[in-house]
């Protein structure tokens, strides 16, 4: 297994059109300085060309910030109890693989070289009080990792139980990948009924984002039954210990 | 318009190569030859240097704005892109930007950012390295490259471009004089009522955005003070729907 290559205008596509698509769910300093600057730095990072992994991120003291959902986390005549918002801070390293053609030409890929992490918080509102009330992580395994490859970690920030720091399990599995993919599960679930309505729409944007997703759920899913179809012993203790190859996500089928 | 203005318009007008409009006639060459000759062309005429290495960036940030490539195939109409970087490029923030708008990101005052420039510092002579000198360049008064600025800040906060401590660090390290900074973190690019570009920064507490009729989408979403959109109704008409709380007076103040 290898580090996994993303294609660079694939990757700011979708935070292009998220940021779009989602603008009514988002705060004003999210989509006009945080989610510009994260574009920017991939951007820069494209251009620059490091061959040692450099952070692309965007960090948990500026997050990417939903608006308050009051209530909307519950389905249809159901309304919740708490008014929250979200919070998305994330940590990409990744490097810039030598391309062949001239250095005019922009460069195509880059490979996820290092900390893969997309930390999702959950805040309540009560008065003038914010309280956290539930914290996961997004991750990405490396060549080392026991697997699950693409998997979820809840808290595991604190030293106190329940999912203290020192335990590292459970690894619950992921099949989502990037950064803005975790946003758009934070807005389904704090929107319940408004997302869903909203991303039913065939808008412009939309036409942008569906085939970028589409195509990457539809790979990831195609690997995971490739080896649930050919393993021996327990389905499920193949898929944990498999590790995707590099061009998963950017081979053409 | 001024006579000064005419003039240098005209001046403009006179030096786009018509020369170089030849028309492409040929049914069997490739469209994606044709499309590479048009993005050549658009790179000479906007003096997007070829060996800087945020050239291909900054081109892409170009056509993302939507120039008029198709009618630079026709021998005449250099005056179309003319037309699109007088009307709906410099007026706006996008891939050239002003000199307020460079100021903001690097965190300096508009003073502190003018001094620096007129200081032959090691700052400017970075900057002079990313200034726009394409077509109708100065027109408006002079602009950079937004992918060049965001380069050059890459290389000098050691790929850490949005690190406060990193950016303040590094143009200390770099200005002759002492750099005011600006007081806000994330200091904002008002327009006034107007709707020209104010020279004070403002925090995003104290600003909301605007829709303008006209504003092109590649540009960025155009802010104003809250207090000019609370005394002008144009202004508060044009204000962006989320934002319209921020203009709500506080319960405390209305009377009764």
């Amino acid at each position: 297994m290898a580090d996994l290559i993303f294609a660079f205008e694939e990757i700011l596509e979708e935070v292009r059109s998220l940021s779009r698509i989602g603008a009514e769910f988002l705060t004003a300093e999210t989509q006009d300085i945080v989610i510009p600057a994260a574009l920017a730095l991939l951007e820069s990072i494209r251009t620059a060309r490091p061959q040692n992994p450099r952070p692309w991120l965007v960090t948990a003291e500026r997050p990417i910030r939903t608006i308050n959902s009051v209530g909307e986390y519950e389905f249809g005549n159901r309304e919740g109890a708490l008014t929250v918002f979200g919070e998305l801070s994330f940590i990409w390293e990744i490097s810039c693989p030598r391309e062949a053609g001239p250095r005019s030409r922009l460069q195509k890929n880059f490979v996820l070289s290092g900390k893969s992490s997309s930390r999702i918080r959950i805040v309540a509102k009560r008065e003038d009080e914010e309280e956290q009330v539930a914290m996961w992580r997004f991750e990405v395994g490396d060549a080392a990792s026991p697997g699950c490859h693409f998997h979820t970690q809840i808290e595991g920030e604190s030293l106190e139980p329940p999912f203290p720091h020192s335990l590292s399990v459970p690894r619950l599995p992921s099949i989502l990948v990037t950064p803005m993919a975790a946003l758009e599960f934070l807005l389904a679930e704090l929107f319940q009924g408004r997302w869903q309505r909203h991303a039913g729409q065939e808008t412009a944007e939309m036409q942008r984002w569906k085939p970028i997703q589409r195509n990457r759920l539809l790979k990831l899913l195609h690997w995971h039954s490739q080896h649930i179809q050919a393993c021996i012993g327990s389905p499920w203790s193949a898929l944990k210990a498999q590790k995707p190859p590099a061009d998963l996500f950017a081979r053409v089928h | 318009m001024g006579i000064q203005k005419k003039r240098r318009l005209a001046h403009i007008n006179e030096s786009v190569p018509r020369t170089s409009w030849s028309r492409d006639t040929s049914a069997t060459e490739m469209a994606s030859v044709r499309f590479r000759k048009t993005e050549k062309l658009l790179a000479k005429l906007l003096a997007i240097k070829p060996d800087q290495d945020w050239a291909s960036r900054a081109l892409l940030d170009v056509v993302r704005c939507h120039p008029p490539v198709r009618e630079l195939s026709e021998w005449s109409h250099g005056m179309e892109l003319l037309r699109w970087v007088l009307q709906r490029i410099l007026p706006y923030p996008c891939f050239l930007w002003d000199r307020i708008k460079v100021a903001a990101r690097l965190r300096m005052t508009v003073q502190s950012f003018d001094a620096s420039l007129d200081s032959g510092s090691e700052l400017s002579n970075h900057l002079a390295a990313y200034e726009y000198t394409g077509l109708a360049n100065q027109f408006l008064g002079r602009r950079w490259w937004r992918s060049g600025v965001e380069s050059l800040l890459w290389e000098i906060t050691d790929g850490r471009p949005f690190d406060l401590a990193s950016l303040k660090k590094s143009l200390a390290e770099r200005s002759a004089a002492e750099i005011e900074f600006t007081p806000q973190e994330d200091p904002l690019v008002c327009i006034d009522e107007e709707y020209r570009v104010m020279d004070q920064f403002f925090d995003i507490n104290s600003a909301v955005r605007l829709m303008p009729d006209d504003w092109p989408s590649y540009a960025d979403v155009p802010w104003t003070p809250i207090e000019i959109a609370k005394a002008n109704p144009e202004i508060r008409a044009a204000v962006l729907e989320q934002d319209q709380e921020k203009l709500a007076e506080p319960p405390g103040e209305i009377d009764g």
